[in-house]
């Protein structure tokens, strides 16, 4: 499907540009519809289309992921829905995760990247279409981290029309799923958020609604890290780089302003094809 | 600033901090882009370039502060695009020593000390990319 290497020597530089921005607008758009970020397709399409080695795809890719977030984040403090105190707490996981992992990149394979790749895809279209249950809200907790630092916070709902107040608990469990969550992030340049989240909702006890917009703010931080590894490794090419990002941005903002006009329904089973399919191009990649 | 739904004014703060972060990287990207490509019409004389050679491991391009000063004194478009990278990565750290500056307004001593330490890996992530390139 994507055996077009003699295809590609034909491609000058300002087609490459131009086709590369075009994908990176719908990969922005569809990403932030389904809620995922264009992280998860920028690799693949830079690897298996463009014939890029995924080490400098995942170079642009990770810059793609800081650009929506910090965008996206915008949103979300205004929203009041962020928990900056625990996000900045389990930012020290990640960050390191995230140095773990750009270190990770220099001593394993290609191919062990491809697959990973493939089994991160597999996992986000599961995640994608999964719908989370909330837990109930703690009421106490007895975490001497969480209770020293005063992480627990309060948001309100606008759907249930009060103010929710929680407790965070098994901050150690959080940290250590953080950090894989960062290892994750730097060494396939996505922004990881489908298991920031659970580390979040599912092991600390946190609101769903707190939980994903407490996520959305610390991607951008995670890939800042990798990202500065990568960047004095000389390893985002600005080629690839800048119409990858301005892209995505472009598709992430067209994406938030349509997002209520658009059947979720559709777009996450479009996506979902999308996600599958690469996934295996990926696997396949991993063998060749 | 309106306070709503326990909404502070200093997360407005940080939520302005990253969009002008976000909007003067993204323009450095654009002049950047506008530039190379008004370039590569002067220069490409050898009508053989195909994208490849610029996305191949070797082609070169600046990634240091020294070479990315050079780069943009020589009027390179690659320079800025890469100048305006470089401030994409910076933007979260520039979010999270904001949030040092909010908890320091607290006297939230913890806080100010696990703000500290994120800011500090974030700055050591540059170094450790040189270290193990």
């Amino acid at each position: 499907m994507f055996n077009n290497a003699n295809y590609n020597k034909l491609v000058s530089p300002v087609d490459f540009i131009i086709i590369l921005a075009l994908i990176s607008v719908a990969a922005g758009l569809l990403g932030s519809l389904v809620g995922l970020g264009g992280g998860i397709v920028i690799v693949p399409v830079l690897t298996l289309i463009f014939h890029i080695d995924i080490r400098l795809a995942i170079g642009a890719s990770v810059l793609s992921v800081i650009a929506t977030s910090s965008g996206a984040a915008i949103t979300y403090i205004k929203d009041g829905l962020t928990n900056l105190r625990t996000g900045i707490f389990l930012e020290v996981a990640t960050t390191i995760g995230a140095l773990s992992g750009a270190f990770l990149t220099t001593v394993i394979s290609g191919n062990i990247l491809y697959f990973l790749f493939a089994i991160v895809l597999l996992y986000s279209a599961f995640a994608m279409m999964h719908k989370r249950k909330g837990r109930e809200v703690l009421k106490t907790s007895t975490d001497k981290l969480a209770n020293y630092l005063n992480l627990h916070g309060e948001y309100y709902d606008s759907n249930l029309k009060k103010t929710i107040k929680y407790k965070v608990t098994h901050t150690k469990l959080g940290l250590g799923l953080m950090y894989v969550a960062g290892v994750v992030s730097a060494l396939l340049g996505v922004g990881s958020g489908t298991l920031k989240v659970p580390a979040m909702d599912v092991a600390m006890h946190m609101p769903i609604k707190a939980s994903a917009a407490t996520s959305d703010f610390m991607i951008g931080v995670t890939a800042a890290a990798s990202a500065g590894a990568y960047f004095s490794r000389g390893q985002i090419n600005p080629f690839i780089a800048a119409p990858v990002v301005l892209g995505v941005l472009v598709g992430a903002m067209i994406g938030s302003h349509w997002l209520d006009a658009i059947n979720p329904r559709y777009v996450k089973l479009m996506f979902l094809s999308v996600l599958l399919i690469v996934s295996v191009e990926m696997f396949f990649r991993g063998l060749a | 600033m309106k306070k709503q739904h326990g909404t502070g004014i200093e997360e407005t703060i940080i939520s302005r901090a990253l969009q002008i972060g976000v909007a003067i990287s993204s323009t450095l990207i654009i002049i950047g882009l506008g530039i190379f490509l008004s370039q590569l019409k002067t220069t490409s004389n050898t009508s053989n370039q195909t994208y490849l050679h610029y996305v191949s491991t070797s082609f070169n391009f600046p990634h240091s502060i020294p070479a990315i000063v050079s780069a943009i004194s020589g009027r390179s478009g690659l320079g800025l695009i890469v100048l305006g990278c470089l401030l994409m990565i910076l933007t979260p750290a520039l979010r999270v020593a904001t949030t040092i500056f909010l908890f320091a307004g607290k006297h939230d001593k913890p806080m100010i000390k696990v703000t500290i330490t994120v800011l500090c890996i974030l700055i050591g992530s540059f170094v450790v990319g040189v270290l193990v390139s």
